[in-house]
C-alpha cells in the first residue's frame, strides 16, 4: 500500500515536470507566433490570417493543460482569511470538506462535460476549420484531472497524510 | 432571486471559505446552479471555452506578465527604478509616487486595467519592495489603485464598448477620460503623501552627484521600452494587445543581448513562472464567466435597471443610485456585460434627465474600474495578490485610504461634469 | 405554465435588430397565448457565433441566425456568403420570399433542426477607408489592410474586393483606424455609424459587396412543442417585428450616407461592374465554392 502510494506520487511528480516543460515551451511558441504575425503584417504587408486563432487556442490549451497536470494546487488563487486563523486540526477538516465537495461536483458532472464536448463535432473554428469538439477537449481533461486531484487531496486530509502538491 | 442562484452563492462562499481555490469554487458553483435550475450541465463548457476563445484582447495579460517577469529578471526594472529613486527617493513614499506615474504612462498604451496591473504594475510592486523596502501589502495596494486609471486615459476597451451601446462618440469619450485619469492619478499621489508617515514608508538618503548621474545614465536604454510601445501603438505599427508581445520580446532582447543578465536557465525560469502566473489568472477569469452567465440568465441586471429607470428620480439622485448599483454589480458581473446590457437599458433615462452621455460614460467606466479593487471580490486584488504572493488580507489593510480616494474622485467626477466635458468640448465635440 | 423563449442576438441593444426583438417580445406578450420572450442583446448570454449549437442543444430557443452560421453546417448553401449575390434589399427579399427562400427554410429545418420564422435585413456592407483614395475597381484597393473576420469565406470576400484582409477583434478596430494599424473596415453603414468609425476615417466607398439577410430562427423541437395558437401568434409577431427592423434600417441607410457627407466624409458611389466581374472570376475558381449548389445560386442571382 505505502509502496503503491509512493509510486503514484513519483509518477505524478514526473508527469508534472514534463507537463510544465511542454507548457512553458508552448508559451514561448505562442509569444513568437504573436510577434511573427505583427512582423508579417508590416514587413511583408501580408497578415498571417490564422495566427490569432492559433495563438488563442494554444493559450487555452496551455491554461487547462497546465492547470490539470503541472500547476501545484497551492499556486491557485484562494482566500485564506478565515482558514489561516484556524488550528492545524480544524484546517485539515476544512480542507477535507472543501476539496471533497468540489471534487465530487467536478467528478459527477464530468460525463455532462464530455457529452457536451462531443456534441460540438458539428462546429468548427472560423479560420482553420478545426472541429470544435477536439479544440475544446482539453476542458474535459482538465475537469477530470482536477476532480481526481481534489479527491486525492480530500483523502489525504481525512487520513492525516501529507497533502499532495 | 431563484433557489438555483442562492445555491450558487452558497456553494461559492462555502468553498471559498474552506480555502478551495476560487476558480474551482466558481466551477462547482456554476455546475450546482445549472443542476438546481434544471439547465444543461454542458453550459459550463460552453460559457468557459467560448468566452475564452472569443476574447482575443485577453491575450494581453500573458504577454504583459511575461514582459514584467523578463524586466525583473533581466535587471531592466532595477535600472529604471534606481534612476527614479535617485530623483524622488529622498521624499517619504517617493517610489510609490513613481509607481502611480508609471501606471499613468502605461495607461496611454493599454486599454485594460488587468493588463496594466499584470505588466508595469508587477514591475512597480517588485521594485517598491526591493528598492524601496515597502511592505508587500502596501506596494500592491498602491499599484492596484493606480491600475484603475488604465482604461480611463485612452485607449480604452470599456469606452469603445460603451460608445457602441450608448450612441456617444468614442473620440469624445477618449478625450473625456484624460482629465479624470490625471485627476485620479494626482489624487492617489496626494493620498499617498498623506498616509506616507502613518504607513511607515521609508525615506531615502541623499545621493552624490556621481551616483545620480550613473543611475540616470543606466536608465537611458531601458527607457527605450516605453518609447517603443508608445510610438508603436500611436503610429499604427501594432495594436495595444500586440504591444504587450512586443514589450516582452524587446525586454528579452535587452536582458539577453544588451545586459547579458539572463542565462538560458534564467530564460527558462522566466518562461515557466510567466506560464504559471498566466494560467492561474486566466482560470480565475474563466470561472468569472460562469457567474456572469448565471447573473445574466437570472436577469438580475434587468431587474435592477427596471427599478432605477422606473423610479421618478432627479438627475443627481439617478447618478447617485446608478453609481452605488454599478459599484455593487461590478463585484460579480463582468465589465462587458455591464456595458452591453445595463447601459442600453439606462440610456433612455440618461437622455431624459439631460445627462450628457459622454459624462455618463466616463463616470460609469471609472465606477466599474473601482469595482475591480474593492473587497470582497476584486479581480485586480486577486490577480496582483497572486502574482506577488502577497495575501489579499494584507493588501486590504493598506488599501482602504486609496479606495476611499477613488470613490471620492468618482463623486467629484459625477457632480462636476465639466471635469469630463471641458476637453472634448474644446476639441469641438458638442 | 407559460413557455419562455430566450432570444439571443449579437446586435447591440440600440441597433434596429435588437429593438425589433424587443418589439417581438411585446407583440408576443400582447397576443396572450402563454408565451413569454426574454431578449438578450449584444451576445450577453451566448457569445456571437455560438447561438446555433446552443439552440440545437436546447439551451436557447431563438437567435438571429446569419447565412454564415447556416453555411457552416450546410456547405451547399455557402453561396449565400459570396460577394455580389444580391443586388440590393428588394432583390434579397424577393429571393428570400421565393422558391430559393422556401428551399432554404426546408433545408435548415431538416438539416439543422431550426425553423426560420422571418427574414430580417442586416444591411448592405460598404467599404470605409481611413485615407481617401480614388476607387473604381479592385485594383485600386490593392494592399489596403481591411479588417475582416479570419474565416475562409471572409478571406475570399476580401480577395474579390482586392484588399488585404486583416483579422482584428472588434473592440480594437476604432483605435486601429485612428492609428493606422489598419487602413479600413467594411460594415453596413448603420454599424459604421453606430461604432463611430466615421470619426477616424475619411471615405465611404459604396461597394454594396454583401447584402445580408439575417433570420429569426427558432429551435424545431421547441417549435413543435407549441400549440397551433401559440405558433400562429409567434410567427405573426416575428414577421411584423422583422418588418419593423427592415423599414428602420432601410430608412437609416437612405439617410446615413448624407449624414456622413455632412460630417466631412467623402462618399463615392461608383460603377460596380469591375467588382462584380472580379467576384465572378474568383468564385469560379475557388475550392471553397465547390460544394455550393450552383443551380440555386444562379436562380438567386437572376
Ligand atoms: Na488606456
Ligand atoms: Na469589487
Amino acid at each position: 500500500m505505502a509502496a503503491a502510494i509512493r509510486l503514484a506520487a513519483a509518477t505524478a511528480r514526473l508527469v508534472g515536470r514534463l507537463a510544465e516543460g511542454v507548457a512553458a515551451l508552448a508559451f514561448a511558441a505562442m509569444v513568437l507566433l504573436f510577434a511573427a504575425a505583427i512582423a508579417s503584417r508590416h514587413g511583408l504587408a501580408a497578415p498571417i490570417r490564422w495566427s490569432d486563432e492559433v495563438v488563442t487556442l494554444t493559450f487555452i490549451w496551455i491554461v487547462f493543460g497546465a492547470a490539470a497536470f503541472a500547476i501545484p494546487y497551492r499556486e491557485h488563487i484562494a482566500v485564506g482569511l478565515l482558514y489561516d486563523r484556524l488550528s492545524p486540526g480544524r484546517r485539515r477538516w476544512m480542507e477535507a470538506g472543501g476539496t471533497l465537495a468540489a471534487g465530487l461536483v467536478l467528478a459527477a458532472t464530468l460525463p455532462a462535460t464530455i457529452d457536451y464536448t462531443a456534441f460540438l463535432w458539428r462546429e468548427r473554428t472560423p479560420a482553420l476549420m478545426w472541429p470544435l469538439d477536439r479544440a475544446y477537449a482539453v476542458f474535459a481533461v482538465f475537469q477530470g484531472m482536477m476532480a481526481l486531484r481534489l479527491l486525492v487531496r480530500a483523502g489525504a486530509a481525512v487520513l492525516g497524510r501529507p497533502l499532495p502538491a | 432571486m431563484s433557489l438555483a442562484f442562492l445555491a450558487l452563492l452558497a456553494v461559492l462562499l462555502g468553498l471559498a471559505v474552506a480555502r478551495v481555490p476560487i476558480p474551482f469554487a466558481m466551477l462547482s458553483a456554476g455546475f450546482v446552479y445549472l443542476a438546481v435550475s434544471g439547465q444543461d450541465l454542458g453550459l459550463v463548457t460552453d460559457q468557459v471555452m467560448n468566452s475564452l476563445f472569443n476574447n482575443y484582447v485577453l491575450l494581453a495579460i500573458p504577454m504583459f506578465v511575461l514582459a514584467a517577469n523578463v524586466m525583473n529578471a533581466g535587471t531592466i526594472s532595477e535600472r529604471l527604478w534606481r534612476a527614479a529613486d535617485t530623483l524622488v527617493g529622498r521624499a517619504r513614499g517617493g517610489l510609490g509616487h513613481v509607481a502611480i506615474l508609471v501606471s499613468m504612462v502605461f495607461s496611454s498604451m493599454s486599454g485594460s486595467a488587468v493588463a496594466d496591473a499584470a505588466g508595469p504594475g508587477l514591475v512597480s510592486i517588485r521594485m517598491m519592495q526591493e528598492v524601496g523596502g515597502y511592505r508587500g501589502g502596501l506596494a500592491v495596494a498602491i499599484t492596484a489603485a493606480a491600475a484603475v486609471i488604465a482604461p480611463i486615459i485612452p485607449p480604452s476597451i470599456p469606452m469603445v464598448l460603451y460608445a457602441l451601446n450608448s450612441g456617444a462618440s468614442v473620440g469624445a469619450l477618449f478625450l473625456g477620460g484624460v482629465v479624470p485619469g490625471l485627476f485620479i492619478g494626482v489624487s492617489l499621489m496626494a493620498t499617498l503623501a498623506l498616509v506616507a508617515r502613518r504607513a511607515g514608508l521609508p525615506a531615502g538618503s541623499r545621493r552624490s552627484a556621481a551616483e545620480t548621474r550613473a543611475a540616470l545614465g543606466g536608465a537611458l536604454v531601458p527607457l527605450s521600452l516605453p518609447a517603443i510601445l508608445l510610438g508603436g501603438i500611436w503610429s499604427g505599427i501594432f495594436t495595444p494587445t500586440e504591444a504587450a508581445a512586443v514589450a516582452a520580446l524587446w525586454a528579452f532582447f535587452l536582458a539577453i543581448v544588451v545586459y547579458r543578465a539572463l542565462t538560458p536557465l534564467g530564460v527558462w525560469r522566466v518562461l515557466r513562472d510567466s506560464m504559471t502566473s498566466s494560467v492561474v489568472v486566466m482560470l480565475l477569469i474563466a470561472g468569472a464567466f460562469l457567474i456572469n452567465y448565471a447573473v445574466t440568465a437570472e436577469r438580475l441586471d434587468r431587474g435592477l435597471a427596471d427599478l432605477v429607470t422606473g423610479a421618478d428620480l432627479s438627475a443627481w439622485q439617478f447618478l447617485a443610485i446608478v453609481n452605488v448599483l454599478f459599484l455593487l454589480l461590478g463585484c460579480i458581473i463582468d465589465t462587458g456585460t455591464l456595458l452591453l446590457v445595463l447601459v442600453p437599458l439606462l440610456m433612455p433615462t440618461v437622455h431624459a434627465l439631460g445627462i450628457d452621455p459622454v459624462h455618463f460614460g466616463v463616470v460609469i467606466t471609472v465606477n466599474i474600474m473601482i469595482g475591480l479593487v474593492t473587497p470582497p471580490f476584486g479581480l485586480l486584488l486577486f490577480v496582483l495578490g497572486r502574482l506577488t504572493h502577497v495575501g489579499v488580507g494584507a493588501v486590504v489593510r493598506d488599501l482602504w485610504p486609496f479606495v476611499l480616494t477613488l470613490i471620492g474622485c468618482l463623486v467629484v467626477l459625477t457632480y462636476v461634469p465639466a471635469m469630463v466635458l471641458a476637453l472634448p468640448r474644446a476639441f469641438g465635440f458638442d | 405554465e407559460a413557455e419562455t423563449i430566450r432570444f439571443s442576438t449579437a446586435g447591440p441593444a440600440p441597433d434596429f435588430l435588437a429593438k425589433s426583438l424587443e418589439s417581438f417580445a411585446t407583440k408576443v406578450a400582447d397576443a396572450d397565448v402563454g408565451v413569454e420572450v426574454e431578449v438578450y442583446p449584444g451576445s450577453s448570454l451566448f457569445r456571437q457565433g455560438t447561438e446555433v449549437p446552443a439552440i440545437q442543444r436546447g439551451n436557447l430557443e431563438m437567435s438571429t441566425m446569419t447565412t454564415f452560421e447556416i453555411a457552416a453546417q450546410l456547405p451547399e448553401w455557402g453561396f449565400l456568403n459570396r460577394a455580389y449575390l444580391f443586388r440590393d434589399y428588394d432583390h434579397m427579399m424577393s429571393v428570400m420570399e421565393g422558391p430559393v427562400g422556401d428551399a432554404l427554410k426546408e433545408a435548415v429545418a431538416d438539416g439543422m433542426g431550426i425553423e426560420i420564422l422571418a427574414v430580417a435585413y442586416l444591411g448592405t456592407r460598404e467599404v470605409n477607408l481611413r485615407e481617401a483614395r480614388d476607387v473604381s475597381g479592385p485594383a485600386d484597393l490593392d494592399g489596403v489592410k481591411m479588417r475582416m473576420p479570419a474565416s475562409p469565406e471572409w478571406l475570399l470576400l476580401g480577395d474579390t474586393l482586392g484588399v488585404e484582409p486583416t483579422p482584428m477583434a472588434m473592440p480594437e478596430v476604432y483605435v486601429a483606424l485612428q492609428t493606422g494599424a489598419i487602413d479600413g473596415q467594411e460594415n453596413p453603414l448603420t454599424i459604421t455609424n453606430a461604432a463611430k468609425f466615421w470619426e477616424v476615417t475619411q471615405q465611404i466607398v459604396l461597394t454594396d459587396h454583401l447584402v445580408q439577410p439575417v433570420f429569426y430562427a427558432i429551435g424545431k423541437d421547441f417549435w413543435d412543442g407549441l400549440s397551433d395558437e401559440q405558433k400562429q401568434a409567434v410567427a405573426t409577431a416575428a414577421v411584423a417585428a422583422a418588418d419593423e427592423n427592415n423599414k428602420g434600417r432601410r430608412g437609416d441607410e437612405m439617410t446615413v450616407a448624407a449624414t456622413m457627407k455632412d460630417k466631412g466624409l467623402r462618399v463615392d458611389e461608383i460603377d460596380l461592374t469591375p467588382f462584380r466581374d472580379n467576384a465572378d472570376a474568383i468564385y469560379a475558381d475557388a475550392p471553397l465554392a465547390e460544394p455550393w449548389n450552383k443551380e440555386m445560386m444562379a436562380e438567386a442571382m437572376k
